[in-house]
């Protein structure tokens, strides 16, 4: 069992109940959802003798930088309403700030469990895809290449970050760079030619698949700066491209801010339908304390023009923009409270979101590998305060980027409320 | 014993019965559907959306989340019909069993049709509505709502 570090934690916040109690226009099962991101999960032996490696996608097959123990977890449940919830992500396994939930099986049910109580139930554990049982032809599991969630097939570009080149500049609740060190890793991008076997095989899977995405970790290098990952995502695309007849398909690639004769080149030359690049942080100081890279090679104001500017090629609808959500209050130079925390963030995004971008913002958890490792994220109350505020915004501004919503991604689940409007 | 009897089952699941399902949006607007694809599983009511931006869809996702409840009309060719209230209680949009029941709609009804989502509806109550039979229910339990030139 995983017991948090402070016994006491409990008594300093609000409850689950207090928070669904308080906030009765938003969804219990997704208030348990977001506070399942905040405080982790883990298994009840009933639970792991239900999860089935020839049928579940379990975390041994993706090779996801994001999680450092390769310990069998499923990659992700499917909630009743038909949303999906990554479970493959990290948290602090041996102190955690706060207890994560239990997940269990009872009378035929996935239930999540909390303090010996059943708080809700879900339907089970992502289904792996077919092409997880084939081996590309150096003998490896396509898997290594590429991964995939319920609906979305996915690969990790770049395996390193060169934000990170500077040991002080890779953003502090980051683990990508850390882990890949840490693996032991030396090749920072796989070879095309596998990768394509992956896709050839991952798209022979009817009804599988709604969407591709590209990501990975910067690249500074090139003429310009970001011209080399530019490059790195394009080639990529092309040869994705082939796969379809016509010239473009949902596709969503999450990036550097590319200026706009970048953004031209990735939109002319390829067939991605959705671009993605994450401001992370919103608030200007904050942001250059927490991702000093991204401030010193860029800068906040120049990463959010560019981010805008997208709108203008990708169209409205076709440009979201990600966030740690919960960093900005990380100590000692986040916002002081949460009232405070909650006025600026919400006036910031107010400004992305007006420009018809969704914001596809992520909880933050302190990661174990990351700077932030050791910090405490922020109550559930801020997490659904925030998320009812930019709900209420992205449905002032029809933002409703359908490439990015609740059945292709799973992580962002402050998206998930725009599915009934 | 299940809440559906052999014979509601039986007209379910004719082709020629009428299926349609009301829900209401956030805002309260109520909306009819017809879905033909609507069957019984294990005591639920199962039908597919076929189109992800449905209102439907959209109208489902706002009961399954606020507890809210549907109702169900089933017209017989015969001219009997039934109500059934419910609940959304599942969704399953990916999955082996979503895969089969894509390829199967793309096999029966050609390769532009898509899936969305597979919807479970829990039953509440069930009644039938045909005319014949409420006019009877009426007069038996009030004899006396009735015009005077009818006693
Ligand atoms: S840009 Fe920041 S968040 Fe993205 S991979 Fe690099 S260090 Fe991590």
């Amino acid at each position: 069992m995983i017991v948090a570090r402070d016994k006491e934690w409990r008594k300093k916040e609000p409850s689950l109940d207090d928070v669904v109690k308080k906030y009765q226009d938003m969804p219990a099962s997704w208030i348990l959802k977001v506070d399942i991101q905040r405080r982790g999960l883990w298994y009840s032996p009933n639970a792991v003798a239900k999860i089935n490696p020839a049928i579940h996608a379990v975390h041994q097959d993706g090779k996801d930088l994001f999680r450092n123990n390769v310990d069998f977890v499923p990659e992700g449940l499917i909630w009743n309403d038909g949303s999906y919830l990554i479970a493959n992500f990290d948290f602090d396994q041996k102190n955690p700030a706060r207890d994560p939930y239990v997940i269990d099986y009872i009378d035929g049910k996935y239930v999540i469990v909390d303090e010996g109580k059943i708080v809700g139930d879900f339907q089970g554990y992502w289904e792996k895809p077919d092409f997880y049982n084939k081996k590309a032809s150096n003998g490896q599991p396509l898997s290594t290449y590429v991964q995939a969630r319920p609906q979305r097939i996915e690969v990790s570009v770049n395996k390193y970050c060169h934000f990170w080149d500077c040991p002080s500049e890779g953003c502090k609740y980051c683990p990508l760079t850390p882990s890949y060190k840490a693996s032991g890793a030396t090749e920072e991008q796989d070879d095309i030619k596998y990768m394509r076997e992956a896709f050839a095989e991952a798209f022979k899977q009817r009804g599988r698949f709604t969407q591709v995405l590209l990501t990975g970790g910067s690249i500074l290098s090139g003429k310009e700066l970001f011209d080399d990952e530019l490059e790195s995502y394009i080639r990529v695309l092309k040869m994705i491209g082939e796969f379809f007849s016509g010239k473009r398909f949902p596709s969503q690639l999450i990036s550097s801010a590319f200026n706009e004769r970048q953004l031209e080149k990735l939109y002319n030359e390829t067939g991605l339908t959705m671009y993605t690049t994450d401001i992370e942080v919103f608030n200007r100081e904050k942001f250059k304390w927490i991702c000093p890279g991204k401030a010193n090679k860029l800068g906040y104001d120049e990463w959010k023009r560019r981010l805008i500017a997208s709108v203008d090629i990708f169209g409205k609808g076709n440009v979201t923009s990600g966030a740690v959500l919960g960093t900005e209050l990380a100590t000692p130079n986040g916002f002081d409270s949460e009232d405070e925390a909650f006025e600026n963030v919400v006036e910031e995004a107010e400004s992305i979101i007006s420009h018809g971008i969704a914001l596809a913002a992520n909880i933050w958890r302190p990661t174990p590998k990351s700077i932030f490792q050791n910090q405490i994220s922020p109550t559930l109350d801020y997490y659904v305060r925030v998320y009812r505020e930019f709900d209420k915004l992205q449905r002032k501004y029809i933002t409703n980027p359908y490439n990015d919503d609740f059945r292709r991604c799973g992580a962002h689940v402050g998206l998930d409320l725009m599915r009934t409007y | 014993m299940s809440i559906f009897n052999s014979e509601l089952i039986k007209i379910i699941e004719d082709k020629d019965t009428l299926k349609s399902i009301a829900t209401v949006s956030r805002d309260g607007i109520p909306h009819v559907v017809y879905k033909q694809s609507l069957h019984i599983e294990e005591d639920m009511v199962v039908f597919y959306d076929l189109i992800q931006s449905s209102q439907v869809n959209k109208n489902l996702v706002n009961s399954i989340w606020f507890n809210g409840k549907v109702a169900i009309s089933i017209l017989a060719k015969d001219k009997r019909n039934f109500l059934i209230t419910g609940r959304p209680v599942k969704s399953v949009t990916a999955g082996k069993n979503f895969e089969n029941i894509y390829s199967k709609l793309q096999d029966k009804k050609g390769k532009e049709v898509e899936l969305s989502a597979i919807w479970y509806i829990e039953p509440i109550t069930i009644r039938e509505e045909t005319y014949e039979t409420r006019r009877k229910e009426e007069q038996e339990k009030y004899p006396y709502i009735r015009h005077l030139d009818l006693i």
